[in-house]
């Protein structure tokens, strides 16, 4: 017998317990409740954008849903979701931010119409320069539903820096009167959730985030951090380190004799004309002082990054700064980086073990120093090692090839949300975050494995072991 | 053997060139100045060159986008764009030629400047005045063709964001990650010049001197025939970091000998160097 449904999963295709169970609470909530934004949490692996595509599909097969709109935060993410609506679903059109031109403002419905998709997929950058430039582009009777995937990124956080995000990108959309499934991995921050569904009206709420007993629990190693003897490294960053709370403590110091509160946390944001003119106004602060308070900012901001070069063998940008000049910084950059040569022993001995080995570094710059490093160390073809970031044009088409043939994935955080790498045996985290969310998130790129850190001994050590256990916990 | 010491992005700051000059006993066979001479509307250039006669036996220079020197070229001191030199000197012939000014588009506020081009009016009329020079130092068969230009050519140690000259503050040290959306919204673009780019790898010049594009300044890269130096900047700002940077060149025989340094005390320990110079 042909089905009637308009869509729906490819014959063979079957979803989890867990997931059918979750579509069916969600449909029902959707016709029972008032509620119209779902909050899906759920752990690495669950399948949420097989289960959210499903939700759409049934929603599409009842008549609530002609129209969706799915946001990411990168590029490689609209790929996957395309890729999966394709290989899952029958009659699941997904179309690729169409680049409309100014005449088919107002015609999205139209657009969609003609080319019978059921979705438009982009970033949510995209999203957001639309509804900057192009105002009434994208609105909010054109779609029906919005999912939103890895919804924390694009939504709050604590610090500045995302919480300026937040509005940044938004643009209004949490006061969308249609359905929304906001969807993110279990790990994210409690206060971040609490924060994020305050701010989509918690009454019209629902969160999901319970864990089913189905899902499969990863195996993990998290190994001691691998430990190198480098004592010129560890006196540079120790004395960086202590110039860099120095200069900082100096800043709180001022702000507190000026009786300016409320920007220990996030004193960046003094760098910000805006912000300064504020206070300006509010505290009466002259120029001479908004520039001294500034300028032990700048100060410490590029000592964190001098750090950073030391610990992340960023030569080529210290080569280039006046440090090295420096007798002992010059000593330093002589002596071959005793950092890559010991990345390069650990990545030679897992490939000889025959593992698929994912390389994480938080910089493009130290993602590109790696991939040549080892290319040219190890000998390695073309399509044995694969480096995906920022700049990387054909980032879907580099993991596939990796997928199918590479032997090492080098990556920075353009990579590190919702796509999976379950292919990969080793983890090596070269550049470690401090934020507990990525750490996690770089972990659950990878299906079960080892993890690996690598750490010069003395400063850098201490913050690796801290590292290390809270991946464990 | 020949020596030479490059530099460019001064600014008008006389302290640094004091600061320079005081590191040096024996003389340079010459001092190469990739334009950056200036500040706007302010000219430091003769106390500069009287300077830095101290410590080179011959100036060469170009005008930067905000210098606008003219000067009669003399036994010490010339200026490129006029005329290009041919240095004969322990055993080698050195040919220099040059242009100063930098294309309108490589800048952010064009009243800041008063030596700028536009790439596709001047494109046959700079080529021309270029192939004409090359051709005068062609004849007398020198070992070594030396470049000198302020402006990049495109696509070689030229990527960086635009600035004003009011942004030569230390705030421009930070990484773009850092500051605010204003700035960040300049995104950073290939500076440098496609006409310089085309005379240079068209002629083979083995070796090409330049600045302005601080942020890439320290860089020597080898492509074609050419090896590419951005000697930018001397300069304490806008970059403190990367600032205070000058370039060695030794020629002996078809050798070579690139290195860069900083005006600063190497022997400082790392504590009182920060202090010292961030």
């Amino acid at each position: 017998m042909t089905s009637t449904k308009l869509t729906g999963l490819k014959e063979g295709i079957e979803l989890y317990e867990h997931q059918k169970f979750y579509v069916k609470k969600i449909l029902k909530d959707i016709e029972t409740t008032n509620k119209i934004n779902y909050f899906i949490s759920l752990p690495q692996g669950a399948g949420k954008t097989l289960l959210s595509l499903a939700i759409l599909s049934e929603l599409i097969n009842k008549g609530r849903v002609e129209y969706a709109l799915i946001l990411t935060p990168r590029r490689v993410l609209v790929d996957q979701w395309i890729e999966e609506a394709n290989r899952f679903f029958y009659g699941l059109k997904i179309m690729k931010d169409p680049k409309l031109s100014r005449q088919n403002i107002g015609k999205t419905r139209t657009l969609l119409k003609h080319s019978q998709a059921n979705a438009i997929a982009m970033t949510i950058q995209a999203f957001k320069n639309y509804m900057n430039k192009k105002k009434n582009y994208f609105r909010e009777r054109d779609f029906d539903l919005v999912i939103i995937d890895e919804a924390s990124d694009s939504t709050l956080a604590k610090d500045f820096l995302e919480k300026y995000r937040m509005s940044y990108y938004l643009k209004g959309l949490e006061r969308w009167e249609n359905i929304k499934l906001l969807v993110f991995p279990k790990d994210v921050d409690e206060s971040k959730l609490e924060n994020m569904i305050k701010k989509f009206n918690e009454k019209l709420s629902e969160l999901i985030r319970e864990e089913p007993e189905s899902i499969e629990k990863l195996q993990y190693e998290i190994k001691d951090p691998i430990i190198i003897d480098d004592p010129l490294v560890n006196n540079f960053t120790e004395v960086l380190d202590n110039e860099y709370r120095t200069i900082r403590r100096k800043v709180l110091n001022l702000l507190k004799k000026l009786n300016v509160n409320g920007y220990k946390e996030n004193l960046e944001t003094l760098l910000r004309y805006k912000t300064m003119q504020k206070l300006k106004k509010s505290y009466g602060l002259d120029e001479e002082t908004i520039t001294l308070i500034q300028v032990l900012i700048t100060k410490y901001i590029l000592i964190k990054h001098l750090l950073k070069w030391f610990l992340y063998s960023n030569r080529e940008e210290l080569k280039r700064t006046l440090l090295a000049s420096q007798f002992q910084v010059k000593e330093w950059l002589n002596q071959k980086d005793k950092k890559l040569e010991k990345l390069k022993e650990v990545v030679k001995n897992l490939l000889d073990e025959g593992k698929k080995i994912y390389i994480y570094s938080e910089y493009i710059s130290t993602a590109e120093m790696i991939f040549f490093y080892l290319k040219e160390n190890l000998s390695l073809k073309d399509d044995e090692i694969e480096l995906i970031t920022g700049r990387t044009e054909d980032q879907y088409i580099r993991l596939d090839r990796f997928k199918k043939k590479g032997k090492i994935l080098i990556s920075t955080p353009v990579f590190d949300k919702g796509t999976d790498i379950p292919e990969v045996n080793s983890a090596i985290i070269f550049t470690p975050s401090r934020n507990i969310e990525r750490l996690h998130q770089i972990k659950g790129r990878i299906r079960g494995g080892e993890i690996i850190t690598l750490a010069y001994r003395g400063y850098e050590e201490e913050i690796i072991k801290q590292i290390v256990q809270l991946l464990r916990d | 053997m020949i020596r030479i010491i490059a530099l460019s992005d001064i600014y008008g700051e006389i302290e640094i060139i004091n600061e320079l000059i005081e590191r040096f006993d024996k003389k340079f066979d010459v001092c190469v100045i990739a334009g950056g001479i200036n500040k706007p509307k302010e000219d430091k250039s003769k106390e500069i060159f009287g300077k830095l006669t101290k410590i080179s036996e011959k100036i060469l220079f170009v005008n930067g986008g905000t210098d606008k020197i003219e000067i009669e070229d003399t036994q010490e001191i010339s200026n490129l764009e006029n005329n290009p030199i041919i240095l004969n000197k322990n055993g080698l012939k050195i040919g220099f030629l040059g242009i100063g000014g930098v294309p309108d588009r490589s800048i952010k506020r064009k009243s800041e400047y008063q030596n700028i081009w536009n790439e596709a009016l001047w494109h046959n009329k700079l080529l021309r005045k270029m192939n004409v020079d090359y051709n005068k130092i062609k004849i007398e068969k020198p070992d070594f063709f030396f470049f000198i230009s302020h402006t990049p050519p495109y696509g070689i140690a030229d990527y960086s964001r635009k600035i004003t000259l009011n942004e030569l503050e230390s705030t421009q040290d930070i990484k773009e990650q850092d500051i605010e959306e204003k700035r960040k919204s300049t995104n950073p673009l290939h500076l440098g010049s496609k006409i310089i780019g085309e005379f240079v790898l068209r002629n083979k010049i083995p070796l090409h001197i330049f600045g302005h594009v601080h942020k890439e300044g320290g860089k020597w890269i080898k492509f074609k025939d050419t090896t590419f130096i951005n000697v930018a900047h001397i300069s304490t700002l806008p970059y403190k970091l990367t600032g205070r940077k000058f370039c060695i060149i030794q020629i002996e025989r078809k050798n070579l000998e690139i290195e860069f340094k900083n005006v600063v005390n190497p022997k400082l320990d790392l504590e009182n160097f920060l202090e010292r110079y961030l």
